[in-house]
């Protein structure tokens, strides 16, 4: 399992094939890849921080959760923090499990949990100038799915 | 303690760290209500958390 905070851009697809090598007994790997919108316009860039060393341990506390939940074989999740442009990716989840379904439902799940139940704070910036952003009544009650 | 002595030095700050949503962690965990600090080496106060 690998949990990354990054400040640089990253590239998923190179991720997905690092993440799918040397894999024997695993049938399905699901990913998902969240990148920034540009509102039209609105949105110029995204800037998100994290508590180093509480941001990244309740993420892995979130991951250790689905690796049980799911029967996971191996997740791996990178997360920007800092400016991000739109277009830029911001998360990356991937999955790994002996059967689809399990992938799948943990993408699912941990893009859920880390929409409203990682420690994040984010400020989207515009032309009207920088505004904080919550988590919106959709993602808490996506999350809540999984309660 | 550690909040009205941060409040007597800066009002303002005091007042921001009492608002609704804000959370404490102290050493990287989130606590409620008092805690002491004899042993511990980092306190946070978390605005309220937006999410990835």
């Amino acid at each position: 399992m690998i949990i990354t905070l990054t400040d640089q851009p990253f590239e998923p697809g190179a991720l997905v094939t690092a993440f799918c090598a040397d894999r024997q007994e695993t049938g399905a790997v699901a990913t998902f890849v969240g990148l920034a919108r540009a509102e039209n316009g609105a949105t110029t860039a995204l800037e998100l921080e994290a508590y180093p060393g509480f941001t990244d341990s309740a993420i892995t506390t979130i991951a250790q959760a689905a690796v049980t939940r799911f029967a996971l074989q191996d997740v791996h999740i990178v997360h920007r923090v800092g400016r991000i442009a739109p277009g830029e990716a911001i998360v990356f989840v991937a999955t790994a499990a002996a059967h689809r379904r399990e992938a799948f439902e943990a993408c699912d799940h941990l893009m859920d949990y880390l929409k409203s139940r990682a420690p994040f704070w984010k400020k989207d910036h515009g032309p009207d100038g920088p505004r904080w952003i919550e988590p919106t009544a959709r993602d808490r009650t996506d999350a809540q799915r999984w309660d | 303690m550690l909040r009205a002595s941060l409040t007597d030095t800066d009002p303002a700050l005091g007042e921001a760290l009492v608002a609704a949503g804000v959370q404490v962690a102290v050493d990287k965990t989130i606590v409620r209500g008092d805690v002491a600090l004899t042993t511990a080496t980092e306190v946070a106060f978390l605005p309220p958390m937006s999410g990835g």
